[in-house]
């Protein structure tokens, strides 16, 4: 008997009894150009209350994924629905990656968090995002007048992670004996110069750069961040940053509830980093895997906490 | 040009994949496989998510795929390269073949992607065009990765007494017959059945030896098909990168699967598989 080829409509989605999520692809647009997103749920009896997760810049992008993926499913097997997507420019978008900005990262968000509302699936959402991603939930959900926000070891000034990004361009250059020459100037100079300089394969264009260098989150709108906001450092020290304290304080001034918690792990340097290590006899291994539970384990106790946790509650349909 | 983001379900976890159709009835389906080392389904910097647009301008269809426990698949991820995901890759790749009505698949692969693609094409003549990305080591389609009974006596040697490394390295190098490379057998029977790209970066040494070694198997093998070495365009040891090395490999690997595959659309074969 033949069975005729397969839809794609039909191939769309799944539903997983043993975790208890269904999750479906969806193809939202920005500004007129297609992108991917996938939609996780709960089987049965969903939350009014969704979550966003917004990606990081660059391989970043790629190295958080796993931790991404696993708190959606986490999350919506709570009774959550969360909505990951790739913004423009970015992963399967159809947006050319040289159109991607930060401004447009933001935006996506916001927009991607205001169809989740307009659909009616929930009446409230938070966002969720790590390093870059962290930054630009943070930004999305003063736009969206999130209820929560969640931000893994965000980026507070643009200055910083640009000289990050250009360290990590020479370091990779100056590794591989490449270009010694060009790893010997300053890579922002030439990024100045030419308008492009190659971080690990991606382009950062000299528009994010100066981008970057305006970005202050501490500076930013004055209106609150988000409601309850989870700002989770990862590092190796128990004592809370200056700069991310201030965060935290500053979201309480504006009337929100922030709480800065502490993920103190030995691994903490890989968070953003490529996850993979070779192994014997041809094998691969995840070496974040005791992070990125570490990670997960505060974030899902916060999510289950007092203050969260009975606002969420008291959304619940009768 | 449309997209198609799909699930497809294996073992009880489901594959992630996105396959991309050119608005004209498609000529053949080319399947991405990245390498191992968790690079989702885009591969990095893009490259899979370019590679299809560019493939469906050339009235080419084309999937990517997320191995089990990658991107959005379900699953735990393990991996090794020994037992590569070859069902996993057959279960998707003939999901999108049937989804989309063509009768011949290309294959592009890197690292473990260049492994599975071998051996798939060694499988069934629906795989009739292999590109290898192999932008430093060829190991990935050779016996034992590569590491021949003299490195193997050479790391061990050397090993216990550093001091004389140089000195082995250059007595190797001249007991080192030079004969062809000892490629995967799966390797030698895909190149009788299907047309056979292997780009490469590496040396000019390692290219002279990989051509060599690729004309010796023609020979072998008697076969009609194409076999050629291609050199990958690239400077240092990263694959893929810098970024000026990305948009060259892309044309070459579209190129390829351009001269190789059916000029153009036939009627849908029926859905039993060869």
């Amino acid at each position: 008997m033949s069975l005729g080829p397969p839809s794609f409509a039909s191939l769309g989605l799944y539903r997983d009894p043993r975790s208890g999520v269904t999750e479906r692809f969806l193809q939202p647009t920005f500004d007129g150009t297609r992108t991917v997103a996938v939609l996780s749920m709960p089987l049965s009896d969903p939350l009014p209350f969704g979550w966003i997760i917004t990606h990081s810049f660059g391989m970043e992008q790629v190295h958080l994924a796993p931790l991404e993926v696993a708190l959606a499913r986490r999350l919506a097997a709570m009774g959550y629905p969360v909505l990951r997507f790739h913004a423009r420019g970015c992963g399967d978008s159809e947006a050319p990656t040289e159109t991607y900005t930060l401004r447009s990262h933001a935006e996506d968000t916001a927009k991607i968090a205001e169809s989740l509302l307009e659909s009616g699936a929930v009446e409230r959402v938070g966002i969720i995002g790590g390093l870059l991603g962290g930054s630009m939930a943070a930004v999305a959900a003063a736009k969206v007048g999130a209820a929560g926000l969640i931000l893994w070891e965000p980026i507070v000034r643009g200055t910083d992670y640009l000289q990050v990004l250009a360290r990590s361009a020479m370091v990779v250059e100056l590794a591989n004996g490449t270009k010694a020459a060009a790893a010997e100037h300053d890579p922002l100079e030439l990024l100045a110069r030419a308008g492009v300089v190659d971080v690990q394969g991606f382009p950062l264009r000299l528009e994010v750069a100066d981008e970057l260098r305006a970005f202050d989150l501490l500076g930013h709108d004055p209106s609150p961040l988000a409601a309850a906001s989870l700002i989770l450092q990862i590092g190796r020290t128990d004592a809370p940053r200056a700069q991310l304290q201030r965060l935290a304080d500053r979201i309480e001034a504006r009337g929100g509830r922030g709480t800065l918690e502490v993920v103190n792990h030995a691994d903490a340097w890989m968070f953003g980093q490529s996850r993979y290590r070779s192994v014997e006899k041809g094998g691969k291994l995840d070496r974040q895997e005791s992070l990125s539970e570490a990670i997960l384990e505060r974030t899902l106790r916060w999510v289950r906490s007092g203050s969260f946790a009975d606002a969420a509650r008291a959304m619940r349909p009768a | 040009m449309s997209e198609h983001p799909i699930f497809v379900p294996f073992e009880g976890d489901h594959l992630a994949a996105i396959v991309t159709v050119p608005s004209a009835p498609a000529r053949a389906l080319v399947v991405l496989l990245q390498g191992a080392g968790g690079p989702p389904r885009t591969h990095r910097y893009r490259l899979w998510t370019r590679t299809a647009r560019a493939l469906a301008d050339r009235g080419i269809a084309a999937v990517r795929m997320d191995y089990r426990g990658i991107g959005d698949s379900t699953g735990r991820y393990a991996f090794d390269m020994r037992t590569p995901p070859v069902g996993e890759v057959e279960a998707v790749a003939e999901t999108a073949r049937r989804a989309v009505g063509v009768d011949r698949v290309g294959l592009i692969g890197n690292c473990v992607g260049a492994r599975i693609a071998v051996t798939l094409a060694a499988r069934s003549p629906i795989y009739s065009s292999v590109a290898c990305i192999l932008p430093q080591t060829i190991g990935p389609i050779l016996r034992d990765q590569g590491r021949t009974a003299n490195v193997r006596i050479y790391r061990a040697m050397s090993r216990r007494v550093p001091a004389i490394r140089s000195v082995v390295r250059g007595v190797m190098r001249t007991i080192d017959m030079p004969v062809g490379l000892r490629f995967l057998p799966e390797m030698e029977r895909s190149a009788r059945v299907a047309d056979v790209l292997l780009l490469h970066g590496g040396t000019p040494e390692s290219r002279i030896r990989l051509s060599r070694s690729a004309a010796l198997l023609s020979r072998r093998t008697g076969s009609q098909r194409r076999l050629e070495v291609w050199e990958m365009r690239g400077d240092g040891t990263g694959g893929f990168r810098p970024l000026e090395a990305q948009q060259p490999m892309i044309d070459a690997l579209v190129r390829w699967m351009d001269e190789t595959l059916p000029a153009h659309a036939h009627a849908p074969a029926s859905s039993t598989s060869a």
